[in-house]
Order: C-alpha cells, then sequence, then structure tokens
C-alpha cells in the first residue's frame, strides 16, 4: 500500500492571499512532490489592453497588480518611449525612481511582515505592518493614494515634488532607519524566527540559474540579476547602490534579501531627493509613436519585469504583453518544497512572494 | 563589454542553418537590443542551447497574431533572451496550417509555463515539451479542483503525525465526498 497521500491546498485560503491550487503530494508530514494550477483571477489583462489606446493602458497596466502597481505603467512607457526615441526629461526620471523605491519599501515590508504572521508570531507581524504603514501614510501624503499611485505618463512622471515634500519624504525616511534596522537585527536574531527559516526551503545557486529565477528568490541564493545595474534604467545609472545578495537559499536569506534592500532603497531615495535636477518633469510635446516594436524591463519588488510591444502606427498597440518575476519563480517551488514539512508550506510560499494578479494578468 | 556579447550573439546566429542577421538597437541609456527573425524554427533548440551554454536566460516568449502576417504563417513567437545585460529578441514563424514550434524547456526552464501559455493561447503545438498541459484551471477541471478542496489551516494547524492525512481523507469519505 503506497503511504503518500495527494492532498489539494487552494485555490481559496486565507494563507494564499490569492487563489492558487497546490495538490502536495505527501508522506506522512514530508512534501514528497507538488503540482500547481493557476487560472483562478485571470482577467485577459493582455486582450483588453489591444482595446484601450495607448495612455488608457497606463491607466489598465497600473491595475495589473497593487504592490508593483508603479512598475508596471512605468515599464509600459518605458517600451513605448524605447519605440518612439522620446527622452524622458533628467527630473523626470528621478520622480520615476522615487516612486519606484518607495513602492518597493512598502512591498517588502508587506511580505516579510506576511511571512512573520505565517510563522504564529504576531506581535512581530504587526511591527511589520507599523512600519509598512508608514509608507502607505507616504505614499498617500505625496500621491494621494496608499497603491495606485499614478506616477507616470509616456514621457516622464506625472507629479513633481516641491521642497515641503521633499522634507517630508527625507524626515520620514530618517524616522525610519532605526527601527527597520531594530528589525533586522529582531529577524536576524530571534530563535523563533532562526527555527523557522534556516534551512527552510532550500533554493541552491545551481538551481536558482536552471529555473532562471529572478528577484529577491535569485539573490537570496547568491544570483545577481538585479535590472537596475544590469540594464540601468530612469536614474539608477546615475545612482550610487549596493546590490543584496544572501547565500543560504532558504527562507530566511529571501527575508533577509528584503530586508536589507529596504536600506538600499532609502540610500537610493536620499540621493534622488537631495540631487535631483530642476526641469520639466514630462517630454513635451510627445512625438507621434510609430509602428514598431519594443521591450523595457524594470526592477519590481519581485524581480524583472518585461514588457514587450508592437505597435502599427495607429493609437492602439497591436500587442501587448508582459512576463511579471512571479511567473518565473512559481516552478522554484518545487525545488523548495520537496523534502520540507507540511507546516512550512505557507511559509516557503510565501517566501517567493507569489502575485496571483501578475500572473495570470 | 558590450561589443564582446553583441559578437558572441552574432556567432550564434551566423552559425545556424540558414544563418540571419542581427539588427541592433540601443535605448537611450545605452542598452542593447538584438532583433533577427530565424528562417528556420528549426533552429531554435541550437540557439537555445548555446545560450543556456553561455549563461543567457530566457525572460519571455510571446505569442502574437500579426494584422499584416507573414506569408509563411498567420502566428509570430518571440522569444526575448538576455545574456549580461544584452537583450536578444529572436522570432519564429510557426508555419503551415499545424503550426508548431520546437520547445527550449529542456534548455531553459523558464520557458516550461510561457510554452504551455502559448500553446493554450494560440493553439500553436510546442514540440517536445515535457508536460503539455493546460497552463490555467479551465472550465473542464476548474469544479473537480475545488471540490478536493483541503483548508491549509487544517493541514499546518495539525501536521504532527503521520496518520494525519488518512484522518483527514477518512473524514472526507465517510462524508460522502470526493477524495
Amino acid at each position: 500500500m503506497s503511504t503518500t497521500t495527494t492532498i489539494p491546498v487552494g485555490p481559496l485560503h486565507v494563507a494564499l492571499e490569492e487563489p492558487m491550487y497546490f495538490q502536495v503530494e505527501v508522506e506522512g508530514e514530508v512534501v514528497q512532490s507538488i503540482d500547481m494550477f493557476a487560472g483562478n483571477s485571470h482577467r485577459g489583462m493582455e486582450g483588453l489592453a489591444r482595446e484601450r489606446n495607448l495612455f488608457q493602458n497606463i491607466v489598465l497596466t497600473e491595475r495589473v497588480c497593487s504592490l508593483c502597481s508603479n512598475n508596471h505603467p512605468l515599464s509600459y512607457c518605458m517600451a513605448l518611449e524605447n519605440l518612439a526615441g522620446i527622452a524622458v526629461p533628467i527630473r523626470g526620471q528621478y520622480l520615476r525612481v522615487i516612486a519606484d523605491e518607495v513602492k518597493r519599501i512598502a512591498s517588502h515590508m508587506f511580505n516579510v511582515g506576511i511571512g512573520i504572521h505565517v510563522m504564529g508570531f504576531h506581535t512581530l507581524f504587526m511591527h511589520a505592518m507599523e512600519l509598512r504603514e508608514r509608507m502607505q501614510d507616504l505614499k498617500e501624503t505625496v500621491w494621494g493614494n496608499r497603491m495606485d499611485i499614478a506616477a507616470n505618463t509616456i514621457g516622464g512622471a506625472r507629479y513633481d515634488l516641491d521642497n515641503d515634500r521633499i522634507a517630508y519624504i527625507l524626515r520620514t525616511l530618517e524616522e525610519l532607519k532605526k527601527p527597520v534596522s531594530e528589525f533586522l537585527h529582531m529577524y536576524r536574531t530571534h530563535p523563533q524566527i532562526k527555527a523557522r527559516t534556516e534551512g527552510t526551503g532550500m533554493f541552491p545557486l545551481s538551481e536558482a540559474k536552471r529555473y532562471g529565477t529572478v528577484g529577491p528568490v535569485a539573490r537570496g541564493s547568491g544570483l545577481d540579476n538585479d535590472i537596475r545595474r544590469e540594464s540601468p534604467y530612469a536614474a539608477y545609472g546615475d545612482l550610487t547602490f549596493g546590490t543584496v545578495l544572501e547565500h543560504g537559499c532558504d527562507v530566511r536569506a529571501r527575508a533577509l534579501v528584503r530586508l536589507r534592500e529596504i536600506f538600499e532603497s532609502i540610500k537610493i531615495l536620499e540621493q534622488c531627493l537631495q540631487n535631483m535636477p530642476g526641469g520639466p518633469t514630462v517630454c513635451d510635446p510627445l512625438p507621434r509613436i510609430p509602428a514598431g516594436q519594443a521591450v523595457s524591463r524594470t526592477e519590481a519588488p519581485r524581480g524583472e519585469l518585461i514588457y514587450t510591444i508592437t505597435t502599427d502606427g495607429t493609437l492602439y498597440p497591436e500587442r501587448l504583453k508582459w512576463r511579471v518575476p512571479t511567473y518565473v519563480n512559481w516552478e522554484a517551488l518545487r525545488v523548495m518544497l520537496a523534502g520540507a514539512k507540511v507546516a512550512d508550506i505557507a511559509l516557503i510560499v510565501n517566501s517567493i512572494d507569489p502575485c496571483l494578479s501578475c500572473t495570470e494578468r | 563589454m558590450n561589443n564582446d556579447i553583441r559578437t558572441t550573439l552574432e556567432s550564434m546566429i551566423a552559425d545556424l542553418s540558414e544563418p540571419t542577421g542581427i539588427r541592433w538597437t540601443k535605448d537611450l541609456h545605452g542598452n542593447d537590443y538584438g532583433w533577427c527573425t530565424l528562417a528556420r524554427a528549426d533552429d531554435l533548440p541550437r540557439i537555445a542551447r548555446d545560450l543556456q551554454t553561455a549563461e543567457g536566460r530566457l525572460i519571455t516568449i510571446t505569442g502574437h497574431a500579426p494584422n499584416t502576417h507573414s506569408d509563411k504563417g498567420f502566428f509570430e513567437v518571440s522569444y526575448n533572451f538576455v545574456l549580461r545585460g544584452v537583450i536578444l529578441n529572436l522570432t519564429v514563424i510557426p508555419e503551415g496550417t499545424k503550426p508548431a514550434v520546437p520547445s527550449i524547456t529542456r534548455w531553459h526552464k523558464a520557458a516550461d509555463w510561457a510554452e504551455r501559455e502559448l500553446a493554450e493561447s494560440y493553439e500553436i503545438t510546442v514540440t517536445g515539451h515535457p508536460d503539455m498541459r493546460p497552463l490555467f484551471l479551465n472550465a473542464e477541471n476548474r469544479d473537480d479542483a475545488r471540490a478536493r478542496m483541503v483548508p491549509l489551516s487544517v493541514m499546518t494547524n495539525s501536521a504532527v503525525t503521520s496518520t494525519l492525512w488518512e484522518r483527514i481523507m477518512g473524514e472526507k469519505t465517510e462524508g460522502g465526498e470526493q477524495q
């Protein structure tokens, strides 16, 4: 008699923020293998994009996903700018980076917080959410919204910062440093967190390369493919920052990458806010978007995001396609979950910071 | 350095059975993009293998039914690879009334889902794919998936003995539900 049991997990459950269906083969408490089925929240957005004009698609792409909602319209606009040779004014490029990095801090804090929630460490979870809330407040104050901040347009940024707002952001970042440092120290040293995350969900460097994984999932296995440095865009080429790598290859390493990246984001934001040149924020007037093909890549909080666009000279895209970081990170779960304890499934799944809205579009 | 990478990519294309050229473009930040349409879809595995050997990475695969299609076929399939920061956009035109492209999942695991989605969305056959099931839940299997749902909380809260699953599945059987 076989001792292996097949357990369906999902598609709907509180531990899965969005619907994904896992079929888990277990022997006792140990996972032998998994299979995954997506499709529960497919919205056909790439089809919708063909029905909207090039400007309306800025709004549409911002709604692919809320956590990386800035990177979608940014990458989309960049693809059109690459196609038409549109030069974004330098101030616009700095403003784009500022929006991007604020979103990254909030996203990373959210993922690490949820991971701690899954561990059942609720006081630290609340602490994580409180820190993240400061970025939510910042977004609401600067852009008027907590998630979709509408910072991008074709040819530049849709917002500007005056001296008062720059001072406010710098002050908020300064206030964030100490508690995030304490949080990072707690994450590194707390025995309960260490016990649950160290050696859990192993994903060796060789597998990270083989699966083509991106973002903190790759960097937690020592694989450096940060698009901000590999193929600089916006103002990143002018800024000094490091790529955060961890070599533990486990849940802990992936969380530490995210937490340490918060400090790099703060460093980037401070440089932008202190050195941002004056001038226009957007290219005006815009040239006609010609027929052709273009590609753009950005580093979303979860990793590399690529947009490809084909136009035919009209105001409507002939084909718009995007590949989100989670799309290539899902399969890594086959490696991470093999041999894992059932109790760690949710923790390991959370460690890839999965996004169904992005995956299914 | 980008010139070396460009040369590497050009020599890969030159080694194909029917070599074609690469058209290079640059964005305003100096990033390089190579554009190439393969003369034969059969050449795709070779360049996929060569790119993997050179530590290149597949980013995505895009199916497209262009308004103005080629004489060869109605579809285009674009493959976006990256080699140390340089993007190579390869276009393949699946020919004939039963369009097909060869799978490259063997060399690039990132092609797995993309090829399944390509087949599901465009009915383009991907030959040699190791697991050609539809990528997304569809009308046929969606209800079945939900009927078999076991809440994760039941699993994680009580995952302490090897008999746990026998109990859970036993309860479901007693309740007359499908296992």
